[in-house]
């Protein structure tokens, strides 16, 4: 007698011999739910698996994974199609070994996943065991006991509950591993993967689990249809990493999912429409789906590559940026040594030079005299651009030493307008001071470096005023706490492009090389440094070439 | 990102065992179903009967 003669009583044609697979018996949802299931987890597995070049074995074992899953679904599909006993007993009796195959592929693939490494021998040998008995037992009635003509389903045999342990020990282990290894992860990138396989895995078991185990509790095994939406979850976890933090490799996009995902859902709608106009529509929006589509992916695809080279476009920017602060500390070091070894022999130059002018060695030729003067001088230039170069170097390092104390800045600002008075005036500059005053225009900050600020910025106006004036001013504002000095010149003035920069290192005014006026570039830069240093600020104005600058200091009042 | 985890030997190994005992599994399966019948069947209204 032929086996396949047997068949089911809700089949017509009784036990005559009959096609293998009869579609009209199975829920039309069936195939709803299983065909774009089906076809997005191959799809989504053989995406993981072409992203991977170095043969990953997460990659693999993912993969691996789709696959049992897409034939326990093509399993569960046999048994409500297939017309002949035997195969409808047989697909019973394979669900034991899809199901142990797909757990504990699922368990290696979050495994290695998560651990980032493989599994221990010990590991290998103990699933070996535990699958074993499946491959031994599958066809013996422990595994399905018999088969149920009337209802046309198999009852399960003692062995079949194997894999309901199966399905506790590996959640068993994914949780225990998900609790030790959580709090270890560094980055929030790789907990949020941790996280989305665990969890992912964890519904997709439970699902299998739950309507399994719904399905042989009742005997109505229409809940198996919705399994697939444990693997859906999945799915959706493992997509979600992949658009959001490139895992796996793989540059799968979100517009691209989502079309693939539409198109599927349009497609899967073709199977079932019965009516020509309905087919017709379907397949037209299918078609313009798949266009638009294309379109969409492509574009965004471009866009993406494009911020991928502006990535590494900025990551190459930022390593140049970072070599460059190296250079410039080098050079502040280099600067700070040679400084350092300029200051002593240019002490002694100074000091004897001084001292052959003051007649200390008798005295000396009228033509001799106006020679060393001119060395006193040059010295005095050179040891003022050494000190310049030295307190750049202090500033960049950071070893610039501040005495903060309260004193008056004005009474400080007004003593050096005198001092440097006479130098003015030896150029026909008229130097003025006055004070728009309500309070007494005291301040914390360092008495030294102030005076060292007042000095740059009022010889910086000197340096720049051929004829006219220079005026002090020292105001304050007692609502916002703070004290001003305006050094207004009537000197050559700056444009906007040497406003903009006017406070950089070694930046001298557009027209300072036509006016012979001798400078390092580093007194501005040394100021506002300074001032910013101690809590206050410096700003510059002019309303053009040729038409003077404002420069004012700013600090807060000591309340 | 995916860690770099290559395949060992022995995942290889155990791959390859797992894969041959399920294929002689089905085979044996296949064999005494498909071809010989051999299973119990029975219809709720009357006896178990062994084999087809």
């Amino acid at each position: 007698m032929n086996t396949l003669s047997l068949v089911c009583g809700d089949v017509a044609g009784g036990d005559a011999l009959v096609s293998i697979f009869d579609f009209s018996i199975a829920p039309a949802l069936l195939f709803y739910a299983y065909v774009p299931a089906i076809a997005l987890v191959l799809l989504l597995g053989i995406y993981v698996l072409r992203s991977d070049s170095k043969f990953r074995l997460p990659n693999n074992l993912f993969f691996l994974t789709t696959l049992f899953f897409i034939l326990y679904l093509i399993n569960d599909t046999v048994q409500w199609i297939a017309v002949p006993v035997v195969v409808v007993h047989f697909s019973w009796q394979l669900i034991l070994l899809i199901k142990s195959l797909l757990l504990l592929t699922c368990f290696y693939f979050v495994y290695t996943f998560v651990e980032k490494r493989d599994m221990t021998s010990l590991m290998k040998i103990s699933l070996t065991l535990l699958f074993l008995p499946v491959t031994v037992l599958l066809p013996t009635s422990l595994n399905i006991a018999a088969f149920n003509l009337s209802l046309c389903q198999a009852d399960s045999g003692v062995f079949y509950f194997y894999v309901y342990l199966l399905e506790g020990v590996v959640l068993l282990l994914i949780v225990l591993q998900f609790i030790r290894h959580y709090s270890r992860q560094q980055s929030r990138k790789e907990k949020m993967e941790t996280i989305s396989v665990t969890f992912g895995a964890i519904a997709f078991i439970l699902f299998i689990f739950a309507t399994d185990f719904i399905g042989e509790y009742t005997g109505s095994f229409e809940i198996l249809m919705i399994a697939p939406l444990g693997m859906l979850i999945f799915l959706a976890l493992i997509a979600f990493i992949i658009v959001r933090y490139n895992t796996f490799n793989a540059k799968l996009l979100g517009a691209q999912a989502l079309i693939i995902t539409i198109i599927f859902l349009v497609g899967s709608q073709l199977f079932f429409i019965k009516s020509h106009i309905n087919f017709v529509l379907t397949s037209a929006t299918l078609t313009a789906t798949v266009i638009a589509g294309y379109f969409l992916v492509r574009s965004v695809k471009r866009e993406v590559k494009q911020r991928e080279e502006i990535q590494s476009l900025v990551g190459e920017l930022a390593k140049t940026n970072k070599r460059l602060q190296q250079l410039d500390k080098l050079k502040s070091e280099f600067v700070s040594i040679a400084s350092h070894q300029l200051r002593s022999p240019l002490a002694a130059i100074m000091g004897y030079s001084s001292m052959l002018g003051d007649g200390s060695y008798g005295k000396l030729p009228a033509k001799a005299e106006e020679i060393v003067e001119r060395i006193v001088y040059s010295a005095k230039l050179m040891g003022a651009s050494v000190e310049d170069y030295l307190n750049v170097s202090r500033i960049e390092s950071g070893n610039m030493k501040y005495n903060l104390s309260d004193f008056n800045l004005k009474d400080q600002a007004e003593r050096v307008a005198e001092d440097i008075r006479p130098i003015a005036l030896k150029k026909n500059i008229i130097m003025l001071f006055r004070t728009s005053m309500t309070g007494q225009g005291v301040v914390n900050a360092d008495p030294g470096k102030t005076e060292q600020i007042l000095h740059n910025l009022i010889n910086n106006s000197l340096k720049y005023t051929e004829k006219g004036n220079i005026t002090v001013v020292a105001r304050d504002n007692v609502q916002d706490k703070k004290l001003y000095i305006d050094i207004t010149d009537s000197g050559i003035g700056m444009s906007d492009e040497t406003l903009a920069s006017i406070f950089q290192k070694f930046e001298r005014g557009s027209n300072a090389n036509t006016t012979n006026i001798h400078g390092t570039g580093l007194g501005l830069f040394t100021a506002a440094k300074l001032a910013e240093a101690m809590g206050g600020n410096i700003t510059a104005h002019s309303e053009g070439e040729g038409k003077g600058s404002r420069f004012t200091i700013e600090f807060p009042l000591v309340a | 990102m995916v860690p770099l985890v290559r395949m060992s030997k022995s995942s290889k190994v155990l791959i390859i065992l797992i894969v041959l005992s399920s294929c002689l599994a089905v085979a044996g399966t296949y064999y005494q179903t498909i071809v010989l019948g051999d299973f119990d069947m029975y219809d709720e209204e009357s006896e178990p009967v062994s084999g087809i």
